[in-house]
């Protein structure tokens, strides 16, 4: 009778409870494909990861696309998995969105691979030479940097512009 | 006159400020900013003069409120130490009408009037803050003695308004023991029907598996399959109209003819075994896995609550969620026992630990307005034999540890309860001049209609 927190369970919650802060623009092909299928099914499987943000008002972490999905479906509830702040963050690496390499202190070799898999993913990279960056950051890197903004001063083809994309992949923790 | 403005009275106050003027440069602003009008100093009895009374519509004292004047030395204490201070000084204890005191009238006394008491008790000294509510001859703390600062004096005015606009609500109890065989079903159904015999509006819950009181009641269980997944959806996707259609379409009203004349009615909120189970599971994936949900009954009646002046609420001796959700939503406790020493320790350990629990986790629950239930009513001996002169003393002694309020009247074990049950009725309907009617007649009197400040 002691614990009634409802982290880690999986829940039934009206979908009008749930907001989706990060309007990503979901393709319609994909979010009517899935659409169809809860129509026919009235329910989904694979859970919406929400947290709350207030008394009975919830945030999508992860899996917004069936959200979309349930809505158009016309569901009024949809089976969530409820998080928190903490588990959000671990939730976000465990599903690609964000990767916590502390520049301070990894090797050389970790920083040079997760270049490599950014340049994958955004096209924005694809002057960059991984290896290349990897080396002056481990050459030039120090506890007094508090931001990304002294990697634009090492002449790697990192301007200001990227440094947004750069806070997914990486973190400063002296 | 805003809130912000009225905080901004209170700092400008005097440490010392006297009683008068506390309540012409503060309290009086209270009402304003409430929009009642009040009377000052009226008789509400003879002899009888509390500092102001707030009226409802038809004229009826809705509020008492006695005030005291300042105290620098209880404004200094924080915390637990607050409390204590003030349940040590006189201020507080003629606040409330601490009986010990000589020649004293408080809120108890106000609320104990024989003529229209009010609903609703205040004790105020610019200092301390306390409301009551007076269910009829209950008086029930809403809260803990509160010290006042600019952060509880905006909740003061929330609470205030809050009570002030819903008096009505029904008082919700719960008869529970986590020992079985005492009789909770049979005792909730009769005492249920000697206050609707007289002339309360009463509402039957059955949250337990078993529905062994919406059986005995004559209703088939079977006929109400997930019918509470209709209101729980309706009250999860917060549509008023829609969970309270629910809920009257869940709601059965049943008629009880005592000889040729008498015709009592009492409303049941039938239970059905599959889906109480259901809504007892704590996961998987049926469709009654909801957030908050230890405080969904708590919510749900809280639709219909002001349509009842009792509501009670039948569980199961497990600790289930149905329990728990039928303690969050209770506002009182009785507990069942017998004379058996292990079911005597469960008796206690409700009352000094479960309900306490129950208590701090409703505290955590911002939407819910402030209040300090469930809190326990007290313990009845039921469903016994004469215990005898020696067993009587162990088990006195037993229970003097404890500061447990025992009931006087004991329910014995009669066949006529039984009798009853095989008709389909609360043998206070069936037999109503039998022994165990009268011994419920006056269970029922002594819980309900002795004046009684219930002490945390």
């Amino acid at each position: 009778m002691e614990n009634f927190s409802d982290i880690g369970k999986y829940l039934r919650i009206p979908c009008k409870k749930i907001t989706n802060k990060n309007k990503s623009e979901f393709h319609s092909a994909v979010v009517n494909a899935i659409a169809e299928k809860l129509r026919t099914n009235q329910r989904n499987f694979l859970p919406i990861i929400v947290k709350e943000i207030d008394e009975e008002e919830y945030e999508v972490l992860l899996n917004a696309h069936i959200l979309e999905a349930a809505k158009k479906a016309k569901l009024d509830f949809v089976w969530c998995i409820m998080a928190d702040e903490e588990r959000g963050k671990q939730i976000e690496i465990e599903s690609k969105q964000r990767f916590e390499i502390n520049l301070l202190n990894a090797s050389e070799e970790t920083i040079a691979e997760m270049f490599d898999y950014i340049k994958s993913v955004h096209t924005g990279f694809s002057q960059v030479n991984p290896k290349e960056v990897a080396k002056e950051i481990v050459k030039n890197r120090s506890n007094k940097w508090k931001s990304f903004h002294p990697i634009t001063k090492l002449r790697c083809k990192i301007g200001r512009k990227k440094l947004d994309i750069l806070d997914k992949f990486f973190c400063l923790q002296s | 006159m805003n809130i912000e403005t009225l905080v901004e009275k209170w700092f400008n106050l005097n440490p010392k400020e006297s009683e008068a003027n506390l309540n012409a440069k503060f309290t009086n602003h209270i009402w304003d900013l409430l929009g009642y009008h009040f009377n000052v100093t009226p008789n509400i009895s003879p002899g009888m003069k509390p500092d102001y009374v707030l009226f409802d519509e038809n004229n009826f004292p809705l509020l008492v409120v006695e005030t005291k004047k300042r105290n620098p030395e209880l404004a200094a204490q924080e915390g637990i130490n607050f409390i204590e201070a003030c349940e040590q000084h006189n201020y507080y204890k003629q606040a409330w009408g601490c009986p010990s005191l000589p020649n004293n009238n408080g809120i108890f006394q106000y609320l104990s009037v024989i003529d229209n008491p009010a609903k609703y008790g205040l004790i105020f000294n610019g200092d301390f803050w306390q409301l009551f509510r007076k269910v009829d001859g209950l008086i029930v703390p809403l809260t803990e003695v509160q010290k006042v600062t600019a952060e509880t004096l905006p909740r003061l005015i929330k609470q205030l308004q809050h009570y002030l606009q819903n008096p009505n609500k029904g008082f919700i109890v719960s008869m529970w023991n986590r020992k079985g065989g005492v009789s909770k079903t049979t005792n909730t159904i009769n005492i249920a029907a000697v206050l609707s015999a007289m002339g309360k509006k009463v509402l039957i819950a059955d949250f337990d598996p078993q529905t062994d009181l919406t059986r005995s009641l004559g209703l088939i269980p079977e006929k109400y399959t997930n019918k509470l997944l209709n209101c729980l959806d309706s009250l999860q996707k917060d549509e008023a109209e829609e969970t309270k259609i629910q809920l009257q379409d869940l709601i059965q009203k049943q008629q009880f003819d005592i000889g040729k004349t008498g015709k009592y009615f009492i409303d049941i909120l039938p239970g059905h075994k599959e889906t109480l189970e259901k809504f007892s599971e704590n996961e998987g994936d049926n469709a009654y896995q909801m957030t908050n949900k230890p405080t969904a009954i708590k919510r749900l009646l809280s639709y219909i609550a002001q349509d009842y002046d009792y509501i009670f609420l039948d569980t199961s001796p497990k600790a289930d969620m149905l329990t728990v959700c039928s303690l969050f939503a209770a506002d009182g406790v009785i507990i069942p026992s017998d004379y058996d020493p292990e079911t005597l320790r469960h008796a206690c350990h409700i009352n000094i630990d479960t309900i306490p629990k129950i208590r701090s986790q409703r505290d955590q629950k911002k939407s819910l307005i402030d209040d300090n239930y469930p809190r326990v009513l007290g313990l009845v001996f039921s469903n016994c034999p004469d215990m005898g002169v020696k067993l009587k003393k162990q088990v006195k002694d037993y229970l003097a540890k404890f500061s447990l309020n025992i009931y006087q009247t004991e329910l014995r074990h009669y066949q006529a309860t039984v009798l009853a049950k095989f008709h389909r009725k609360p043998v206070v309907f069936h037999s109503p001049k039998s022994e165990i009617s009268k011994q419920y007649i006056a269970l029922t009197k002594e819980i309900f209609f002795s004046n009684r400040l219930l002490t945390a």
